[in-house]
């Protein structure tokens, strides 16, 4: 099992952080995703290639909001 | 203050000033309503357009969408004053929320300012300033007066004073010389220093600790968790309930529909639950923030609820309660003056470097600060001292002028030659000494001391209390933690009186590494026990005690990457004190966090009713969204404050 790490920057709405969690949730698991709307750091623990994390990332963020910056940290 | 909050607050005034103009002026028919569209307009596209573009996303219920909804609805029913100063305060909420939102980011950002930006390598005799991941182990690192230690090593040259307040909370200067090892993110204060690189920069003390910080709000708490479900329910039943009010009354009733819409639009404004989406994890990390302001690391926000419900703490006694020193901890003499003893004795133990004999070294040595030049330290030959091994020393002193050997003798006597014998009980005996009958000895080895065949005194030795550990008992105590379990490897008799003296509840003595975690274990099991159990060690050898306790605090965390790892709050000096401070910071944080509930549920719930009934209109609508979210954000706030 492998942790990523991506940073949100630009996420200002506490209720958009929740959505785009509960929606990474539906895909990862409940516990394999965390999304700290304070600190914009969102990790997962999935096995998937960890392209294919970083678009369904993307995708969902940019569904949410359309502004966010999503970079991958580790 | 960003860009986007200077905009909206200079939004929020404009579409004040148009409102009171239209108010005041109130003109007749069209030049009226468009003041008051462009009122409402001014402070309300952005939300009317995220509205749209997340309804072609396929999201309804999100709060922008819902004020759309409420404010059109109220300007299509005539209430223009109303439609605009919901979406007013609105605005005024949320760009309050973003400026409270941002500050909190900031303070904490700027607490954990820790990273060095770069780093000057010596390479074949030049300096270079390149990033910190470029360097290797076994590199050798400039630091001047005022840089930050880029990472782990040793100094090979040079010495300074070193702030570490940043990564220990400790506001003293320490004092670090050659041959010293250093932790990255200390600020070099004076001198320059050479550091040999020990551990890479991914390795380094700085960045597991902002691995850390910057993970503690992944882990989130019950409160958060409950929350989001909170949220994820409560905005859909209040929609839809708006809507059964909007059209079942008239219909079943019969009659005015303009009076049941308005109410349902007042449900759709107190429908967004952003007073406890904001707050809740606002105070949480304004609770971590604080703890790390002290030197506490809090690996999450779950852990705040265990710290703030502590019942039972267990403490490992060496390293943790104790200094894990041997020190002198209590002289008994007779007739001899105490800095005497220890000159003897200092002399006797010369030639052992076993760490009782450095002990009782260290305090004479410090018998010899205290008063200068009054204590010349005795140095016999190797030859006149005779060590005999399990029972003591004897030493034969040529040449000792003593400075009072009877308590009203004269200060200064000729010199003379001396035996002098220092060991245990079993040494006496055999030397023939007759040793006065003693009430209670203190807990540690005794030596004993005995000049030219008369006993003179005694030195207990042992591992002292740290200086602040009975603050911490009485701490947690008056905090009502009702059970403080000490675990040792010491015999009974010595373990139980230091627990005694702590005046700890309970106490497991003789225990073996392994057998503290069967410990824990079992009081882990014990039925009745309400609270958290947490476990309080120095990081050698504990970490699966640390890991199986409800929360395993490690102490002097910084540079012991086990403790780092296993444990759930790290506290980065070595003052157990910190304890308190870490449970009093997570009590005042879920104090804040239950308040924020009640209060935010309590008020809605309220209002909601007043609504539906007819007795709230709009304005109390608005003040059960905006003003609930301003109080809960202000309350939120006060948890980055902590002072013990």
């Amino acid at each position: 099992m492998k942790k990523r790490v991506f940073k949100m920057e630009g996420i200002d709405c506490a209720h958009c952080a929740g959505k785009i969690e509960r929606d990474l949730q539906k895909v990862y698991g409940e516990s394999a995703v965390s999304l700290s709307f304070m600190t914009g750091r969102l990790t997962i623990e999935a096995e998937e290639d960890a392209s294919d994390i970083e678009a369904n990332v993307r995708t969902i963020a940019k569904k949410t909001e359309p502004d966010i910056v999503v970079t991958s940290v580790r | 203050m960003n860009k986007k909050i200077r905009k909206n607050i200079f939004r929020i005034v404009l579409c004040f000033a148009v409102l009171l103009s239209a108010e005041f002026l109130s003109p007749e028919g069209l030049p009226g309503l468009l003041l008051y569209i462009a009122a409402y307009g001014i402070i309300s596209y952005d939300v009317v357009w995220k509205a749209c573009r997340n309804i072609a996303g396929g999201q309804v219920f999100d709060e922008n969408f819902l004020m759309a909804v409420a404010s059109v609805g109220a300007f299509f029913t005539g209430q223009y004053v109303e439609a605009a100063g919901v979406m007013l305060f609105y605005q005024i909420g949320e760009t309050f929320s973003d400026y409270a939102v941002d500050r909190s980011r900031k303070s904490i950002a700027h607490l954990m300012e820790i990273n060095p930006e770069y780093a000057n390598v010596l390479r074949n005799g030049e300096e270079l300033k390149v990033d910190p991941y470029e360097i290797r182990v076994g590199e050798i690192v400039r630091v001047k007066p005022g840089e930050r230690i880029p990472l782990d090593g040793v100094i090979v040259k040079g010495s300074g004073s070193l702030d570490t307040s940043a990564m220990t909370g400790e506001a003293v200067p320490r004092d670090a010389a050659e041959g010293e090892a250093v932790i990255s993110g200390c600020i070099n204060l004076n001198g320059v220093l050479e550091i040999r690189v020990e551990k890479e920069f991914d390795e380094s003390t700085v960045s597991k600790i902002l691995e850390l910080v910057e993970n503690a709000t992944n882990r989130k708490a019950k409160a958060e968790n409950f929350i989001s479900k909170f949220a994820k329910y409560y905005t859909p039943i209040v929609v839809f309930s708006a809507a059964a009010l909007a059209v079942l009354p008239p219909l079943v009733l019969g009659g005015g529909w303009s009076d049941w819409i308005y109410r349902a639009l007042s449900f759709l404004v107190i429908s967004c639950p952003c007073a406890l989406v904001i707050s809740v994890p606002l105070s949480f990390f304004g609770g971590l923030g604080a703890a790390s302001k002290n030197g506490i690391l809090i690996k999450g926000s779950n852990y705040m609820e265990g710290l703030a419900n502590l019942e039972t703490a267990v403490f490992d006694k060496t390293g943790t309660l104790t200094t894990g020193v041997f020190s002198v901890t209590a002289v008994e003499t007779a007739g001899m003056e105490t800095g005497e003893l220890l000159r003897l004795a200092a002399a006797a133990e010369r030639f052992s470097n076993h760490p009782i004999a450095v002990s009782v070294q260290n305090a004479f040595a410090r018998q010899q600060e205290e008063e200068p030049g009054r204590w010349e330290a005795l140095a016999p030959a190797s030859d006149q001292v005779q060590e005999v091994a399990g029972y003591g020393i004897r030493a034969e002193l040529t040449d000792y002028t003593p400075h009072c050997v009877s308590a009203d003798g004269p200060d200064r006597e000729e010199a003379r030659s001396v035996r002098v014998l220092l060991g245990n009980e079993r040494w006496m005996q055999k030397e023939r000494i007759v040793l006065p009958s003693f009430e209670e000895l203190p807990p540690g080895t005794i030596l004993y001391l005995a000049v030219d065949g008369k006993y003179r005194g005694y030195l207990a030795i042992g591992d002292a209390i740290k200086a602040d550990t009975p603050e911490m008992v009485n701490g947690l105590k008056a905090a009502g933690v009702k059970d403080l379990v000490m675990l040792t490897g010491d015999k009974a008799s010595v373990g139980v009186k230091v627990a005694e003296k702590l005046g700890m509840t309970e106490v497991f003595t003789e225990l073996l590494p392994g057998d503290k975690v069967q410990q824990v274990e079992k009081l882990l099991k014990r039925p009745n026990r309400k609270g958290s159990l947490i476990f309080m060690g120095d990081g050698m050898n504990d970490a699966p005690v640390l890991s199986i306790a409800d929360i395993g605090i490690a102490m002097g965390g910084i540079g012991s990457d086990a403790a780092i790892e296993a444990a759930d709050v790290v506290i980065m000096n070595d003052e157990p004190s910190k304890l308190v401070t870490a449970t009093g910071i997570a009590k005042k944080t879920m104090r804040i966090v239950k308040q924020n509930i009640v209060f935010a549920i309590g008020v809605k719930i309220l209002v909601l009713l007043l609504a539906a009934v007819g007795l709230a209109g709009m304005w109390a609508a608005v003040f059960a969204d905006v003003g609930v979210l301003v109080l809960a954000i202000l309350n939120a706030m006060r948890a980055l404050i902590y002072s013990a």
